[in-house]
């Protein structure tokens, strides 16, 4: 037999103040409100897993894996801001224009209504490159976080390519060749107003 | 995704019961409000599903099966109950999302106006241009695949969806003292490939050529012991297999006696041509014997047990009648 499977029902307790932490059915990290402390399950125990809150206005908190990310393609190495622009097919508007360092992949951590709506939201944030600042603030309330990290690397590599512009994604060679190297991820919070539904970042100028 | 079936399980720290969905991550226990996380080791919890139906009952059933499959009744009556054991069959439980993407070539059809020569107007279609097709994917899999073979035992997969069944969190050593209980032989990256080979499947029609990079995240992997009644039935020096379902009394996989058949009429046939041929000149006889063997070797071959059995064995039996 190729695994132990001896199962384990583990009390989700804050490490900090010791309450039930709240927990949906799917949840894999679990955010006490009181502590502003995250955790996850890791080998069976509960460990401390970093979470940012990143600036902005809004009642609603998506949470988001950030990767720094390399592209490999037939057209060539993308490692700066600049390059993948020129790869997405996209504009640099405002002050994001001076934007250094590797470009960044944000891949939504909690579930949307639809999966495509999921991909949207990443592939939108992902083209924007937005420079956020961190908010050191409690926040009052995080939307469920249901995808690991390393899921949300399996997932960001479809988000990626759906920032790459079509007639790109209709070649064969060009996806053959195509491969995304993710950097560590970190998690953090972005902040978004209800809007009668839809989710608005005034800041970045986004409706999910 | 399905509603997915509940088990029940201790709370840690009330030592209450509370629900918990196979198909689910996480529960709350309703006496003392803590959530509460169910964790396997290698990420794999471990289920069984109680056997609702007892030996006595798959007896039963059994003998309600040999009544409607078409086994001869004197047949049927002469079966003689051996031994009747209670299996644990382990069956892996996949619920992920297929994320990647797929690049595909695809055919198309034209349709076009034609005018023949006596002006009537017609639709006819024609092959296009090949298109080229790019989409995301991100679809939800609910897979349920044996972790053995199942061959002997006739149970392809256990109907996770939608289903009402309680489940237990798998105690093997309490189990295995009442009952047989398989081990998975079949390891959980066997169970993601195939759960992953069976989505590729679903192709649009007219694909003429495809290029994915699907993978499984978000996974919740669980190992679900179902519980099937093996019997056997005894008629003469021949043993002959039953698996019944042991939930709900279905026979899963069986095997019995066909029906007897009184063979006269070839073989009282065969004696009366020859001694008439005989009777009326040695040379015909002769003639019909050698015809005769011909035919023999022909259809029942050439041994001498053959022939003897021709003539000596009045009473022949059928095939055996299996199902499943």
């Amino acid at each position: 037999m190729a695994e132990d499977v001896k199962v384990r029902v583990i009390p989700l307790l804050c490490p900090e103040c010791g309450r039930s932490l709240p927990a949906g059915e799917h949840d894999v990290i679990f955010h006490c409100a009181d502590c502003d402390l995250a955790v996850e399950i890791e080998d069976g125990k509960l460990a401390r897993r970093e979470l940012r809150h990143l600036a902005g206005q809004g009642e609603v908190r998506l949470p988001f894996w950030i990767f720094p990310f390399r592209v490999d393609s037939s057209e060539g190495s993308v490692r700066t801001v600049p390059e993948y622009r020129l790869l997405a097919g996209v504009v640099a508007t405002g002050s994001d224009a001076e934007r250094s360092g590797p470009p960044l992949l944000f891949v939504p951590a909690c579930s949307f209504a639809t999966t495509p709506l999921h991909v949207r939201a990443g592939r939108l944030l992902t083209l924007q490159q937005p420079v956020l600042a961190v908010d050191r603030s409690k926040p009052v309330g995080i939307e469920p976080i249901v995808f690991r990290e390393p899921d949300a690397r399996i997932m960001g590599q479809s988000i990626l390519l759906a920032t790459v512009t079509v007639e790109r994604k209709r070649n064969r060679l060009f996806l053959e060749g195509f491969s995304g190297s993710l950097g560590k991820g970190r998690l953090a919070t972005i902040p978004f107003a209800d809007r009668g539904g839809k989710l608005y970042h005034a800041g970045m100028n986004l409706e999910l | 995704m399905s509603a997915g079936i509940s088990a029940v399980i201790s709370c840690p720290q009330c030592g209450s019961p509370f629900d918990f969905r196979e198909g689910s991550r996480n529960g709350l226990c309703q006496s003392c409000k803590t959530s509460l996380a169910v964790w396997g080791e290698s990420g794999v919890a471990r289920f069984s599903i109680e056997e609702r139906i007892d030996l006595a009952r798959a007896r039963v059933e059994a003998r309600k099966f040999l009544a409607t499959a078409g086994v001869d009744p004197r047949v049927a009556e002469k079966l003689r109950f051996e031994g009747g054991e209670l299996c644990f069959l382990p069956y892996w439980s996949i619920r992920a999302l297929a994320t990647g993407w797929r690049w595909l070539e695809k055919e198309t059809l034209v349709r076009e106006e034609v005018i023949d020569d006596n002006g009537c107007k017609s639709i006819v279609e024609r092959r296009g241009p090949n298109e080229q097709q790019f989409e995301t994917v991100a679809s939800p899999i609910d897979h349920s695949s044996p972790a053995f073979d199942p061959s002997a035992y006739g149970l392809r997969g256990i109907a996770v969806a939608g289903a009402v069944l309680s489940l237990k969190l798998m105690d093997h050593e309490a189990l295995s003292r009442r009952a047989k209980v398989f081990d998975p032989v079949k390891s959980a990256a066997q169970a993601r490939q195939e759960a992953l080979a069976a989505w590729k499947k679903l192709r649009p029609s007219g694909t003429l050529r495809c290029m994915e990079r699907v993978d499984l995240c978000g996974e919740r992997l669980a190992l679900i012991s179902y519980p099937v009644w093996k019997l056997t039935f005894a008629a003469g020096d021949r043993i002959y297999p039953v698996v019944v379902d042991a939930v709900n009394g279905r026979i899963l996989k069986a095997r019995f006696p066909g029906s007897s058949v009184i063979r006269l009429w070839q073989p009282m046939a065969a004696i009366l041509l020859l001694s008439s041929a005989f009777f009326l000149h040695p040379a015909a006889g002769i003639a019909s014997a050698v015809l005769f063997l011909g035919w023999f070797r022909s259809v029942h071959g050439s041994s001498l047990a053959a022939l003897a059995a021709f003539f000596a064995r009045l009473v022949e039996r059928k095939d055996d009648i299996e199902h499943g």
